[in-house]
């Protein structure tokens, strides 16, 4: 039962001679919540499609509960739930029809979840899904994910369609389900106060590759804002330690570093003449800063 | 299994309109099944048969798009044994419709022959000869079946050009089948079972490996990059008909005069036939002008004219690109009317029934503006199987043409009235209502 519910080894994805993700290895443990960051075009779609098998990697390899992801067998599948960005739902049916089409794949399907859900989120069952909004069909193709209960959920910015109340709905039922057993949950997002809010941990892919893999904690206590104030006016060669990027302004520099220390900062401060102030990072502010 | 029964239910039932047609057919075959066994036979007994049959397959017609959204979208790797389930679904669905045709072919020749079940069953060799009957009848129509449901998905998931092109292409190849020389029962058993076995084990096979196929070919073309293109073919036409679609008539010629070559070449050579044929492609040509109301919308945020004003410029556009189509198959008509032995008189009327068909199909295209709903496709109906009357009075040699003349005008009556109405809905277009709504091939970026 404890075993990871994915696990990647030196994961590669290129599209001809373009490297789509470099050599990323993870894992997933039953119980975590990861929000998965990264701006347009990081990687975070590919990567989501490659746990699921809908993609093939360059090289190294995906297992979902023990399963290498290309050939997940009936049972595992049954234990993994997917929203995509965009719904794929059979327009020609109604909410009811399409609900029942998928249920029949499915030995358990918790019907009571989903009438809850139907009616908490305003979502007609006779509705045609051809006249529903985008937001409605968003909610469909969520209950679709949660209705067989399962064990990993993968999300493709879910809630990218929805109305905040919705989001906030969505985001509620998200915490209640992850933290019924040991469900595991992956969700990509853009909006990074919704990953703040719900994620045990992170990960930001940046150019492909994984910044930053860890808790949120520990990712505001490793990146921070310096400002660094010298007397002169040209602004001294600094090699400063871990920066991730840096600003001159007169007589300051302001730059973003990595595992900054109070070692590190005297040794600097020493080294440079200079007064180094640091200062936190919400993680807004901080995924701004990675890609400033 | 219960997948593939839900599957099969939502297939037949999952629409108010499939729900109806199924229904429809059904009662319309038992009908025709209580004619066939307890009323006087005559030529007409199988007159209900023929449109439950219809009904009955149109009915079903969910499943090529329902099967292509499934196995091409994410659900594909997620639902467990997603693409075994459809694949059995797909195959009942086939054994299904066919089973009706497969079973009133040996009831009509047995109340045709006998009527007496004790009777009929001691003459060993003609139940024999029924039961050869009715596998000849199920498996053709399984044959017939398959590659009508491959026409409604091309036409249905690729609502463009190149899907109608390959939908025709699978009518011509159902049509070269259906053309084979007759031959003996047990060859033609035969011949099917074979048909059959082949083309189940290739659609199996390549439907289960669809994804290694796939990703085997995207791999291949990602891997050779495409030089830039900028050739003048890619700018050539005026702005209007390249965002329409309709800056290249030549393909549509081509695509439209394909199988009616091959036609020639089946032998296929009665006046009535080739007005059919021509009528079925001049209303192709003209429906190219149904993407008008969803692509006219880039034209009216750039644009300062009044609806009406764009709704002249969209009608212009459409008859530069089916004008040139008009053109080449009234050539073709004179081409092989001369050939077929049709007279003056019947040559005339073709010509006045393929500009017919253009126009009506047009019109009825760019009335679109609110998808196609049930109004819309009454009216389809009733405009195709017109013209194929009158493609069928007209080749009448016994006809006076008084009434192929009459029936000519009020075909053109009603393109009038098609052309107002394309143009009063035109006048209130309502973008988000012709919208496309249906992308079965949804990649995710």
């Amino acid at each position: 039962m404890n075993e990871p519910a994915v696990q990647a080894s030196r994961l590669r994805k290129s599209f001809g001679p373009r490297d789509v993700l470099h050599d990323l290895s993870f894992e997933v443990r039953p119980g975590e919540v990861i929000g998965v960051l990264g701006k347009n075009g990081a990687g975070k779609t590919t990567l989501l499609e490659l746990m699921l098998g809908y993609s093939t990697p360059s090289s190294g390899e995906v297992r979902i509960f023990g399963a290498e992801s290309q050939r997940m067998p009936g049972d595992v599948k049954r234990r993994v739930g997917f929203v995509p960005q965009q719904d794929e739902l059979l327009y020609q049916l109604t909410v009811a029809e399409q609900l029942r089409v998928i249920a029949s794949f499915y030995p358990k399907w918790d019907h009571e979840l989903i009438s809850r859900l139907c009616g908490a989120w305003g979502v007609d069952p006779q509705a045609r899904i051809k006249s529903m909004s985008v937001g409605e069909r968003q909610k469909l193709s969520i209950m679709l994910a949660f209705g067989h209960r399962p064990d990993l959920l993968i999300l493709d910015e879910p809630v990218a369609s929805l109305d905040p109340l919705a989001r906030r709905q969505f985001l509620e039922q998200l915490v209640e389900l992850s933290a019924e057993g040991q469900r595991a949950v992956v969700f990509s997002s853009h909006i990074v106060s919704d990953i703040e809010r719900l994620a045990s941990r992170i990960w930001i892919l940046k150019e492909g590759r994984l910044f930053w893999e860890g808790d949120l904690e520990s990712l505001k206590e490793s990146v921070s804002r310096l400002h660094i104030r010298f007397g002169g006016a040209t602004v001294p060669n600094f090699e400063i330690p871990g920066v991730i990027n840096q600003r001159a302004q007169a007589q300051s520099v302001t730059a973003v570093v990595r595992d900054w220390t109070p070692a590190i900062q005297q040794s600097f401060e020493e080294r440079y003449s200079v007064t180094v102030e640091q200062e936190s990072l919400g993680l807004e502010e901080i995924f701004l800063e990675l890609h400033r | 299994m219960r997948a593939v029964g839900r599957l099969l239910l939502t297939y037949f039932t999952g629409t108010t309109a499939t729900r109806w047609l199924t229904i429809t057919g059904l009662l319309l075959i038992l009908a025709s099944v209580y004619v066939v066994l307890y009323l006087p036979q005559t030529e007409h007994m199988l007159a209900l048969a023929w449109p439950g049959l219809i009904a009955f397959f149109f009915g079903s017609s969910l499943m090529p798009l329902t099967v292509g959204r499934l196995s091409q979208s994410h659900s594909s790797c997620v639902l467990p044994g997603a693409r075994i389930k459809l694949l059995a679904s797909v195959i009942l669905t086939v054994m299904l419709v066919a089973l009706p045709a497969g079973l009133l072919a040996p009831l009509a020749f047995f109340a045709g022959t006998s009527g007496n079940i004790d009777e009929f069953l001691k003459w060993t060799h003609l139940f024999e000869w029924s039961l050869g009957i009715m596998l000849i009848v199920y498996t053709s129509g399984c044959i017939v079946a398959i590659w009508l449901y491959v026409f409604i998905w091309f036409v249905s998931s690729e609502r463009k050009l190149a899907g109608y092109a390959k939908g025709i292409a699978v009518l011509v190849v159902l049509a070269l089948i259906s053309a084979g020389e007759s031959r003996e029962e047990a060859e033609l058993v035969e011949s099917n079972l074979k048909q059959l076995a082949f083309v189940l084990v290739v659609f199996s096979a390549g439907f289960l490996n669809w994804p290694r196929l796939k990703r085997w070919y995207a791999g291949r073309q990602r891997s050779q990059p495409r030089a830039a293109s900028t050739s003048a073919r890619d700018f050539a036409g005026s702005e209007i008909d390249l965002l329409l679609g309709n800056s290249r008539p030549w393909i549509l010629i081509a695509v439209l005069l394909l199988p009616l070559v091959l036609t020639i070449r089946m032998g296929v050579g009665s006046p009535g036939m080739w007005l059919l044929y021509l009528a079925i492609a001049s209303v192709v040509a003209g429906g190219n002008a149904e993407k008008a109301p969803a692509r006219s919308r880039a034209l009216w945020l750039r644009s300062e004219g009044s609806r009406g004003a764009l709704f002249d410029a969209v009608e212009r556009s459409a008859w530069r690109h089916n004008g040139f189509v008009l053109l080449a198959l009234v050539l073709f008509l004179l081409g092989i009317g001369a050939f077929a032995g049709m007279s003056p008189a019947q040559m005339v009327a073709g010509v006045s029934l393929v500009v017919l068909g253009t126009v009506l199909s047009t019109y009825l295209g760019l009335m679109l503006t609110r998808g196609v709903r049930v109004p819309e496709s009454v009216l389809g109906i009733i405009v195709m199987m017109s013209l194929a009357v009158v493609a069928v009075m007209t080749a009448n040699d016994g006809i006076r043409y008084w009434i192929v003349a009459a029936a000519l005008a009020a075909l053109a009556a009603l393109a009038g009235i098609l052309r107002s109405l394309a143009r009063s809905r035109w006048a209130r277009i309502d973008w988000s209502s012709c919208r496309r709504d249906a992308q079965p091939n949804m990649r995710i970026g």
